[in-house]
């Protein structure tokens, strides 16, 4: 999964990229809404890296920039050295996206039909269309469900082949937008296998996706997102050791401790608390800056006899996720 | 050239529901029978025999233009129904290819529901064709549906910029069944729809017609004929033209990924 040496330049180059989209009135331009507020960042040749971020942060809008598909306001953004809006012609026949969902095929064409004409578009030859078509939906595993109408095809089955479709044209970058959603834990799972794989080929790969998991296992590096700004990025490690995140502190109560909560939160380094459940007993996730006077401070509110176990570790990658986005 | 075929086809197989014998029959044989039905009516209610034969040989042709220009303007709102509008501005197809594959289809349907038109005409209500110069008429179908298709082209391009495609599809085909003659003679109409009658694709093709049905002389016929021609190459210029700019400006306003 790391970075190919010797190719020049990285694979994408995103610089102060801004995009504002205004509400049309039927007189001049109604309320405006900045989708992306001055991001930048860089993903090396032959390397995974992750977009995070909550819904509405802006990572489609940043993976719609980067296909062509939207100008930006102002900033610049690159795709293997060149400009998206100025060069998007030369860019497009070596870069290809997947979305997540039901859209973007046609449910009343076979499978192999829908390849065929994407094929087309990309102007393969028929051979070749026909060639490729059958060895990806073998990749995918749909072959034996090339000749069925997309309309019957499952949910999952439809992201399949939104991979194959990807896949088509053997692309250099690779934009997946949400690739798991939808898909059985075989299919993510094998989907999960696949990106570093295509990595190891030497294509570069962008992903955006909610499942911080997913990101932690296949990501070379990440950056998260957040109404429009870049609120970190680094390698997994790096988000869940750095930026001041602190640890974490799992702590399991005999006896339901709802008035607890509030009491917790008060306290001043004490980042945030989650209330769960670790078998018939209360679990509290409580991040905090300082882990030596927080076990402290919840040994003296909960009382021994009200304490099953108390556990310090890292915080995972959810949970720094979850402290920058909030 | 094989790219394009199998756009055409399986454009047309994804986007329409016509390639199946009920889909055929209700659109291209049922359609055309109605319309001959209707407008026969419509003429005799009228009080003028000879209306019947102007509204019906009007209708014949302005059959193509609906269903090519219906056709183009709906593909690329079905497109971006079924969310592959983005997918195909992605790609690097020429614009161009992707306009031709979208209409390839609707030719033949156009044509066939003209044909069927005119010959429901004769079988019943009896049109005479015997006079007609059917060179003539060869003619000025061949030119109304190429001005028809550089129509397609300009308005189907705005559609990428507007999700509301029939507002655009009713503007675009009400103005060319009032304006041109297909209905009302054009000289009857206020000075100011005439003028704009006069670059509207159909008025002069549409006058080539009726001239080859009552069996006139190509020469009669050849200055519309031009009219028809130049306007074609008018549309055809100012549509290829706006591909770039209409793309560009759905690009600055997030319109080629935003949905129906």
């Amino acid at each position: 999964m790391n970075a190919l040496p010797g190719k020049a330049g990285p694979a994408i180059e995103v610089t102060e990229l801004r995009r504002v989209y205004f509400d049309n009135k039927l007189l001049g331009r109604g309320r405006e809404t900045v989708a992306l507020d001055g991001i930048s960042f860089s993903v090396e040749p032959g390397s995974v890296f992750g977009l995070l971020g909550p819904n509405g942060a802006g990572k489609t809008t940043t993976v719609r920039v980067l296909t062509t598909l939207l100008t930006p306001t102002s900033g610049q953004a690159r795709v293997l050295g060149l400009e998206v809006v100025r060069q998007a012609q030369m860019l497009r026949p070596r870069i290809a996206f997947i979305f997540g969902g039901d859209r973007g095929l046609y449910g009343r064409l076979t499978g192999s039909e829908n390849l065929r004409y994407f094929a087309a578009l990309h102007q393969l030859s028929p051979r070749e269309a026909k060639r490729r078509a059958g060895d990806l939906l073998e990749q995918v595993g749909l072959s034996g469900r090339g000749d069925t109408l997309v309309e019957q095809y499952s949910r999952g089955m439809k992201q399949r082949l939104h991979l194959a479709r990807g896949l088509l044209i053997d692309p250099e970058v690779l934009f997946l937008d949400e690739p798991t959603i939808g898909l059985d834990p075989a299919g993510a799972r094998d989907l999960r296998r696949l990106v570093p794989e295509l990595a190891a080929q030497g294509k570069t790969v962008l992903l955006t996706t909610h499942y911080m998991y997913e990101a932690d296992a296949i990501c070379d590096r990440i950056a998260i997102i957040n109404k429009g700004e870049l609120v970190a990025q680094g390698t997994p490690a790096e988000i869940k050791s750095g930026f001041g995140m602190g640890s974490v502190l799992d702590v399991v109560l005999r006896q339901p401790a709802s008035e607890l909560v509030p009491a917790l939160e008060k306290i001043e380094e004490i980042e945030y608390v989650d209330v769960g459940a670790e078998g018939p007993y209360p679990k509290l996730t409580i991040l905090t800056t300082d882990a030596t006077l927080t076990r402290a401070r919840i040994e003296a509110l909960v009382g021994e006899t009200n304490l099953e176990r108390i556990a310090l570790r890292a915080p995972t990658l959810e949970e720094a996720y979850l402290k920058l986005v909030r | 050239m094989s790219n394009l075929f199998t756009q055409i086809y399986l454009s047309y197989k994804a986007l329409f529901l016509w390639l199946n014998w009920p889909g055929v029959i209700g659109n291209i044989v049922a359609r055309p029978m109605l319309n001959v039905a209707m407008f026969s009516l419509v003429g005799r209610f009228a009080g003028h025999p000879e209306a019947t034969q102007r509204y019906v040989l009007g209708m014949a042709l302005y059959s193509i233009v609906e269903i090519v220009t219906g056709g183009v303007i709906q593909s690329f709102s079905y497109e971006r129904g079924f969310g592959t509008l983005p997918l195909i501005y992605c790609s690097p197809a020429s614009r161009w290819w992707i306009y031709a594959a979208r209409s390839g289809m609707h030719y033949p349907n156009g044509l066939v529901c003209f044909v069927l038109s005119v010959t429901f005409g004769a079988i019943f209500l009896g049109f005479d064709y015997s006079r007609t110069n059917w060179a003539l008429l060869v003619i000025a179908v061949i030119v109304v549906t190429l001005s028809s298709s550089a129509y397609a082209l300009l308005i189907g391009n705005i559609t990428l910029l507007y999700r509301n495609w029939t507002a655009i599809y009713s503007f675009a085909g009400s103005a060319i069944l009032l304006l041109t003659g297909v209905l009302i003679p054009v000289s009857v109409l206020p000075v100011p729809l005439q003028a704009l009658a006069q670059i509207l694709p159909l008025t002069h093709g549409l006058e080539a017609f009726r001239a080859a049905f009552a069996g006139a002389d190509i020469t009669v016929a050849t200055d519309a004929l031009l009219w028809e021609i130049a306007i074609a190459l008018a549309y055809g210029v100012v549509g290829f033209v706006s591909f770039r700019l209409i793309e560009e400006a759905a690009r600055r306003t997030g319109m080629i990924e935003a949905g129906i």
